[in-house]
């Protein structure tokens, strides 16, 4: 899993990625300096669950993924059997491809099962 | 197993080892008069824990129980960010607005506990108290409920939203206070539901701004699911959700959202 959040952050201007238990236990994270704080991505993935109910609250069903954009960065997060995959980048990292990488990933990583 | 969204499972706590009875424990504590004990439990939970409404609910009767109501009122709003239709924080909040001489705010969270429950004597009781006691001038602020303010300005807001509601594939489009009260539009599916995904929506900024300890940021962000996609376009003084059906390339219809929503969310800021 590591090699895979590995490969996945070397798409252009990813800061890091992890993959995290529903209960915010982190069980794989390859990331630079800034995102090594366990507590970023448990507060990223509560984030994505707010989201997840809220989407439940408009009617839409149980999320799959969410793409978040803000003035300096973007956190991508797609779940998988074994919980949820995340990912940052910077404000340079562009969407489309950030999400395509994070896709792949998520592939591979469902494809190690549980 | 029985859960709100946001409280905290009994499965979770125990996967990291905390007792489920220890919130029951600090309640004991407090009851017995131990509030200085009841108070470290519940820190020592919620440092762990910031999001365990149970936690943040029994904190608050402590700080009541000594009389520090200002600490009480933080502990609720914490509660009902995470878990917005949470009873018992949404009563206990209002009634903690009442005693601090808050009359409108103990009005506004006990329409909203009652909003969701109906058949809450608590919340009935704290909402006829605080309208006894509440000068008319500030009652005549407060919304009736269910809580839907009128736009703040009625011609902008519905002209952007009818060019979003108008796009192929919009199934339904809300703007709403960050604080989690509907403006204006509607997702379709009757008040109730806009009022819960406006509360939700304000859970969900909750959240996002404890990733950066910083709330209010502008924000984007696109969530697929298996029945449907939201778009939400966030800036410090309103919310507008977009909802689409599950068929439509977001693609499409995103630039459109984007540009309508930057001229309605820039009014708002302005305000």
């Amino acid at each position: 899993m590591q090699e895979i959040l590995a490969e996945l952050n070397k798409t252009s201007g990813m800061l890091g990625s992890a993959v995290l238990a529903s209960d915010g236990l982190v069980i794989a994270s390859q990331a630079s300096t800034e995102l090594q704080d366990e507590e970023i991505w448990q507060h990223a993935l509560r984030a994505f669950q707010a989201f997840a109910s809220l989407a439940q609250a408009c009617g839409c069903g149980e999320a799959a993924s969410a793409a978040l954009e803000w003035e300096e960065g973007k956190l991508v997060a797609r779940t998988l059997p074994q919980g949820t995959l995340l990912a940052a980048a910077n404000s340079e990292c562009a969407l489309g491809p950030m999400q395509m990488a994070v896709e792949q990933a998520a592939a591979a990583i469902s494809a190690m099962g549980g | 197993m029985e859960t709100t969204t946001y409280g905290l499972q009994a499965a979770d706590l125990l996967s990291r080892h905390i007792s489920p009875y220890v919130v029951e424990r600090a309640e004991k504590e407090r009851l017995s008069g131990r509030l200085e004990h009841a108070l470290s439990t519940c820190e020592e939970v919620l440092k762990q824990w910031p999001y365990y409404v149970s936690a943040l609910i029994v904190l608050a009767r402590v700080h009541v129980d000594r009389e520090d109501l200002c600490a009480a009122e933080e502990a609720l709003q914490d509660a009902v960010s995470h878990d917005p239709m949470n009873a018992v924080a949404l009563t206990m909040l209002a009634r903690v607005c009442l005693m601090l001489g808050y009359g409108q705010d103990a009005i506004k969270w006990a329409e909203r506990a009652l909003f969701f429950h109906p058949s809450d004597a608590d919340a009935r009781a704290v909402l006829q108290e605080a309208m006894r006691t509440t000068p008319a001038a500030e009652t005549a602020a407060v919304s009736a409920s269910p809580p839907r303010p009128a736009a703040r300005s009625a011609a902008e807001p519905a002209a952007e939203i009818e060019t979003i509601r108008a796009l192929s594939g919009v199934t339904g489009v809300m703007l709403t206070d960050p604080q989690g009260l509907p403006i204006d539009g509607s997702l379709g599916r009757g008040d109730k539901s806009d009022a819960e995904a406006a509360a939700r929506m304000a859970s969900a900024l909750s959240a996002w701004a404890q990733v950066w300890r910083e709330a209010g940021r502008p924000l984007r962000a696109m969530v697929s699911a298996n029945q449907g996609q939201i778009v939400i376009e966030s800036e410090a003084g309103a919310v507008l959700i977009t909802v689409l059906s599950p068929r439509v390339r977001p693609g499409r219809v995103l630039e459109t959202i984007h540009t309508a929503a930057q001229r309605l969310l820039a009014g708002f800021q302005r305000r």
